[in-house]
C-alpha cells in the first residue's frame, strides 16, 4: 500500500462526505467527477505497485473517461434546462447528512475489521468501498431530486467497483468492462428519464411520484 | 391403458387445432370433436379398469417431476370416477357448441373457453389417477384454476368476476389445507408416493391421523361444498355457462369425494368419530343446502344449493361407511360406501341433466328466474320432460335412480349395531329423520322448479315465445334422463358393475348378505317395472277411451274463470313463502315493498330477497376483517420510493452486521 494509493482512497472518502453535505447540483456533479477520476486512477496505481499490464491500463483509461467525464457530462445535460439549481428541501438535512456519512464510515470500518478473510493491508480499501456504497444508498434515500438519485446510484456503482478491486485483485478485463458498460447504460437511461420527467411534470421531485399510486 | 393415454392426450391437446380457426362456430366444433373423441377412449378404458384388470399396476409419465415421479394407476376406484368424468364431460361437450352460439361470435373468447375446458377435463382425469402427492396437487391446482377461468367466461359482468374471486379464495384455502395434509403424511411415510402413504397407514400415531383426517375434510370440503364452505357454489354456478356448471357441479366437486375416500386408505384403521363427523357434516349440508334451495328463484342458484344437499347425502354415506368399518360391521360399511358411490354416479347424471335443461331454458326463454317462466313443458317438450325426469330423480322418487342410493342409506339405519342402545337409537333417528327431512324439502324445491317453471302458463312474453332447442342440446338430456330411469329400474345390475371396485376396497359383505341385498333390489326392480307397465297400460286405456271424443283444451289452472290470467298462478316466490317465513329467523329475508291490502288493491311491488346466512353473517364480515387486518400492513406499502430504498439499505446493513458482527 503506497502513499499514492492511500491518497486516492482518502480522496474518495472525502468526496463522499462532501457530497452528503452539499446542496448545489453543479457542485455535486463536480465532486462526482473528482471521485470518478480518483477511482479511475486506482487500477493504474495498483499497476505501479504490482507490475503494469495492458489490462490495467485499459481499465484505468475506461474508468477515467466514463466515471470522470462521461457520467458528469450526462448529468450536467440532464439539469441544463431544470428550474432548480440546488436541492432546497432534502429528506435529511445537510448537517445531519454529513454526520450520517461520518457514521457510515465508522460502520464500514467496523465491518471491514470483522471481515476475517480480508488481508489486513486492504483494510482501508474495503472501508472506503463499503462507505461509498452506503453513502450512495443514503443519498438515494435522503434526497428528493432525481439528479441526486442518479448521483447516489453512481456512488453505489463506484463502491461496488472499489470493493471488487479490494477483494479480487485480478478481475478479468471483460467482466470489468461489462460492469462499466452496465453502469453507463443505467446512467444514460436515468438521465433521459429525468429529462422526460422534468418536461412532463415541471419538476423532478421523486417524493411526488407516489401521486401515481392507485 | 393405451386407450387412456391416447384419450388423455387428445383431450389435453385438443384445443390446439382451434387456435388456427377463425370462425367461432368451427372453433366450437373442433373443441367438441376432440373432447368427445378423447372422452370416448378414456370411457372405454375406465370400463375396462373398473373390472379390476389394472389392479396393483403403476404407470408413470416420463417427466422429471420434483419430489418423485408422475405416477398413476387405474385402480377400480379411479376408473369409477374416470367413468363419470368422461361420460359427463363428453355429453357436456356435445351440448356446448349449440349453447355457446348464444354468446356472440368473438373467436378469441371461444378459443380460451375450449382451452380451459379441456385442461379442466384432463386435470380432473389426472386427479383421480395420480399416485403421487405432488402430482396430485399439481393436477388439483390446475383443475381449480381452469375452472376459475371457465366461471369467468362472461367476465365483463361485475357479478361474474366477484363470483369467480370467491371461488378462487375458497379453493385456495382448501388447497392450503391439502398441502399441509400431504406434508404431514409425507413426513410420516418418508415419501410423497401414495403407495408409501398406504404402506405406512398403520404406523401413523392416532393424534396425527386425526389431524390428517380433519385437514382432509376441510381441504376437500372446500371443493366439495360442505356446509359452511358451500358459499362459492351458488355464486359460481349461476355465473358460469350451463355446461360448465354441469361439469363443475356434477363432476368436479366429486373429485373432492374421491379425495376423501383416497385419504381414508392412508389412515386405516379409521375411528368412529370420523364417521360421526362426516355424518353430521353431511346432514347439516343436506338440510341447509336444500333449505336454501327452496328460497332461490334463480334456477341455477337453486340447482347449486341442491348440489350442496346431494354432496351432503354422499357425505352421510361415507360417514356411515366409516362407522361400519370402525365397528367392524361389514354390512354397514358396504351399505354406506355403496350408497355413496351410487349417489356420486346418480347425482352426476341428474345434476348435469338439470343444468343442461336450465341452460336450454336460458337460451330459449332468455331468463333463469323461475318467476318469469311457466308453461315451458308445452313449448319445449323434450327439454321439459327430461327436466321433470331429472327433478323426480333428484328427489329420490322411484322409478328413478335417486331412490336407490337413498334406499341403501335408509337400509343402513336398520343394520347398525353399536355397543350402547343409546348410540344406536341416536344413529337411527339422525339417519332416518335427517334423510326424510332432506327428501321432503327436496320434493318441495323441485316441485317449485318443475311446477312453477315448466307447468302452468307463461308469465312473460319471452317465456311464451320460447321454442324447443336444437337436438344437439336436448339429446344429451334425453340420454341422461334415460340413464337415470335405467339405473332406477335395474339397480342390481349396477351393483354388479360396482362389485370389483367394492371388493378391491374390501367392502363386499358376506355372500349371504349381499344376496339378500340384491334380492331386495330385484324386488324394487320388479315393482318399478310393474308400476311403469301399469302407467303405460293406463295411458293406452285413456287413449282408447278418448278416441273419437270431443276434447276441450283450456288454460292450465284456469279454475273455471272466464278470463284466466297468468298472474293468478302461484309464482315461484309465493310457492316458497311458507318455508321462507318459517326459516325467517335464521335468514332474515330482506323485504322490499308491501303486500296489497283491502279490497280493490292498487298495483304494488313486492319482493323478498333471502340471503344466505353464512354469506351474510360469516363470509362477508370475515372478508371485511381480513381486509382491515392486512390493510394495516399498507403502512409499509405507502408508495414513497425513498422509504422503499431505505428498507433495502437497512436490510443490507442488518444482514452485514448480523453476518459479520455476531
Amino acid at each position: 500500500m503506497t502513499i499514492l494509493n492511500e491518497l486516492l482512497l482518502v480522496a474518495i472518502l472525502v468526496t463522499n462526505i462532501a457530497l452528503s453535505g452539499n446542496s448545489r447540483l453543479k457542485t455535486c456533479i463536480d465532486i462526482v467527477s473528482i471521485q470518478g477520476f480518483a477511482l479511475g486512477l486506482l487500477p493504474a496505481v495498483i499497476g505501479l505497485e504490482t507490475g503494469m499490464s495492458v489490462e490495467l491500463v485499459v481499465i484505468a483509461i475506461a474508468g477515467i473517461v466514463l466515471r470522470g467525464i462521461v457520467f458528469p457530462h450526462l448529468l450536467k445535460k440532464s439539469i441544463q434546462n431544470a428550474s432548480a439549481s440546488r436541492e432546497l428541501k432534502p429528506v435529511v438535512g445537510y448537517f445531519l447528512s454529513t454526520l450520517i456519512a461520518l457514521a457510515l464510515i465508522a460502520v464500514s470500518l467496523w465491518l471491514s475489521r470483522r471481515l476475517q478473510f480480508l488481508d489486513p493491508s486492504l483494510l482501508l480499501f474495503s472501508t472506503v468501498a463499503l462507505a461509498t456504497i452506503f453513502t450512495g444508498t443514503f443519498i438515494i434515500v435522503g434526497r428528493r431530486l432525481a439528479v441526486m438519485q442518479i448521483v447516489g446510484y453512481i456512488l453505489l456503482e463506484n463502491g461496488i467497483y472499489c470493493l471488487g478491486l479490494a477483494f479480487v485483485r485480478e478481475i478479468p478485463l471483460i467482466v470489468e468492462l461489462g460492469v462499466l458498460f452496465d453502469a453507463i447504460v443505467a446512467v444514460f437511461v436515468m438521465s433521459v428519464a429525468t429529462n422526460k420527467i422534468h418536461e412532463e411534470f415541471e419538476h423532478f421531485d421523486v417524493a411526488k411520484l407516489d401521486s401515481l399510486k392507485g | 391403458m393405451i386407450l387412456f393415454n391416447v384419450g388423455f392426450l387428445i383431450i389435453a391437446l385438443g384445443w390446439i387445432p382451434g387456435l388456427a380457426l377463425k370462425k367461432a362456430s368451427s372453433i366450437n366444433k373442433a373443441g367438441m370433436i376432440s373432447t368427445m373423441a378423447g372422452c370416448a377412449l378414456v370411457l372405454i378404458s375406465s370400463i375396462i379398469g373398473m373390472s379390476g384388470v389394472f389392479v396393483g399396476q403403476l404407470y408413470f409419465f416420463s417427466w422429471r417431476m420434483p419430489f418423485g415421479q408422475a405416477l398413476f394407476s387405474m385402480e377400480p376406484l379411479s376408473s369409477f370416477f374416470l367413468f363419470i368424468i368422461t361420460l359427463i364431460s363428453g355429453l357436456a361437450a356435445t351440448y356446448a357448441p349449440a349453447y355457446l352460439r348464444h354468446y356472440g361470435d368473438e373467436p378469441s373468447r371461444f378459443k380460451s373457453h375450449w382451452f380451459f375446458y379441456q385442461i379442466l377435463v384432463a386435470s380432473m382425469m389426472i386427479v383421480v389417477v395420480a399416485q403421487n402427492a405432488i402430482f396430485f396437487m399439481l393436477a388439483w391446482e390446475l383443475m381449480s384454476l381452469s375452472s376459475f377461468f371457465l366461471v369467468e367466461f362472461r367476465n365483463e359482468k361485475a357479478k361474474v368476476r366477484q363470483a369467480g374471486w370467491m371461488y378462487l379464495v375458497f379453493t385456495h384455502i382448501g388447497a392450503a389445507f391439502l398441502l399441509a395434509m400431504f406434508a404431514l403424511l409425507a413426513r410420516n411415510a418418508g415419501s410423497f408416493d401414495f403407495k408409501a402413504f398406504r404402506e405406512s397407514a398403520y404406523s401413523i400415531p392416532k393424534p396425527l391421523s386425526g389431524l390428517v383426517f380433519i385437514f382432509a375434510v376441510i381441504g376437500f370440503g372446500m371443493k366439495a361444498g360442505f356446509f359452511p364452505a358451500h358459499i362459492w357454489l351458488p355464486e359460481a354456478h349461476p355465473s358460469a355457462p350451463s355446461h360448465v356448471s354441469a361439469l363443475m357441479s356434477a363432476v368436479m366437486i366429486k373429485t373432492a369425494i374421491y379425495g376423501i375416500l383416497m385419504t381414508l386408505a392412508f389412515l386405516s384403521p379409521v375411528s368412529a368419530w370420523q364417521g360421526w363427523l362426516l355424518l353430521g357434516i353431511g346432514l347439516v349440508s343436506g338440510v341447509a343446502g336444500i333449505g336454501m334451495a327452496i328460497t332461490r328463484n334463480d334456477m341455477k342458484s337453486l340447482l347449486a344449493y341442491s348440489s350442496v344437499e346431494n354432496i351432503g347425502i354422499i357425505a352421510v354415506g361415507v360417514g356411515i361407511g366409516i362407522l361400519g368399518q370402525a365397528s367392524a360391521n361389514g354390512v354397514l360399511a358396504f351399505l354406506g360406501f355403496g350408497a355413496a358411490f351410487f349417489h356420486v354416479l346418480n347425482h352426476s347424471l341428474f345434476k348435469s341433466l338439470l343444468f343442461f335443461g336450465s341452460g336450454a331454458i336460458q337460451t330459449a326463454a332468455n331468463t333463469l328466474n323461475i318467476n318469469e317462466m311457466g308453461g315451458l313443458l308445452k313449448r319445449m317438450p323434450f327439454t321439459g320432460a327430461a327436466m321433470l325426469a331429472g327433478a323426480a330423480a333428484i328427489c329420490g322418487f322411484p322409478p328413478f335412480n335417486g331412490f336407490i342410493s337413498e334406499f341403501l342409506i335408509y337400509t343402513s339405519a336398520f343394520s347398525a349395531r353399536f355397543e350402547t342402545p343409546m348410540v344406536r337409537e341416536l344413529y337411527i333417528v339422525l339417519v332416518l329423520g335427517g334423510l326424510a327431512l332432506i327428501g321432503a324439502l327436496a320434493a318441495y324445491a323441485f316441485t317449485k322448479l318443475g311446477g312453477i317453471g315448466l307447468l302452468g302458463e307463461p308469465r312473460t312474453k319471452a317465456a311464451a315465445q320460447a321454442n324447443e332447442v336444437v337436438p344437439a342440446m336436448y339429446v344429451p338430456m334425453i340420454v341422461l334422463a334415460s340413464l337415470c330411469l335405467l339405473i332406477g329400474i335395474f339397480p342390481s345390475t349396477v351393483i354388479g358393475f360396482l362389485e370389483p371396485m367394492l371388493s378391491s376396497l374390501n367392502l363386499l359383505p358376506p355372500a349371504a348378505v349381499l344376496d339378500g341385498m340384491l334380492n331386495s333390489l330385484r324386488g324394487i326392480q320388479l315393482s318399478t317395472s310393474a308400476f311403469l307397465a301399469f302407467i303405460l297400460f293406463l295411458a293406452i286405456v285413456r287413449k282408447f277411451i278418448a278416441r273419437n271424443k270431443y276434447i276441450k283444451v283450456s288454460e292450465t289452472w284456469g279454475c273455471g274463470y272466464d278470463k284466466p290470467d297468468a298472474k293468478m298462478q302461484y309464482s315461484s316466490s309465493s310457492f316458497a313463502e311458507p318455508f321462507v317465513s318459517l326459516i325467517a329467523p335464521l335468514t332474515r329475508p330482506k323485504v322490499v315493498g308491501e303486500l296489497p291490502a283491502l279490497h280493490f288493491p292498487k298495483m304494488k311491488d313486492f319482493k323478498v330477497d333471502v340471503q344466505d346466512p353464512v354469506l351474510d353473517r360469516v363470509v362477508v364480515p370475515a372478508y371485511g376483517w381480513t381486509g382491515k387486518l392486512f390493510g394495516k400492513f399498507s403502512i409499509i406499502q405507502h408508495g414513497n420510493t425513498h422509504l422503499y430504498v431505505l428498507y433495502i439499505v437497512l436490510a443490507l446493513l442488518v444482514a452485514l452486521v448480523w453476518g459479520l458482527g455476531l
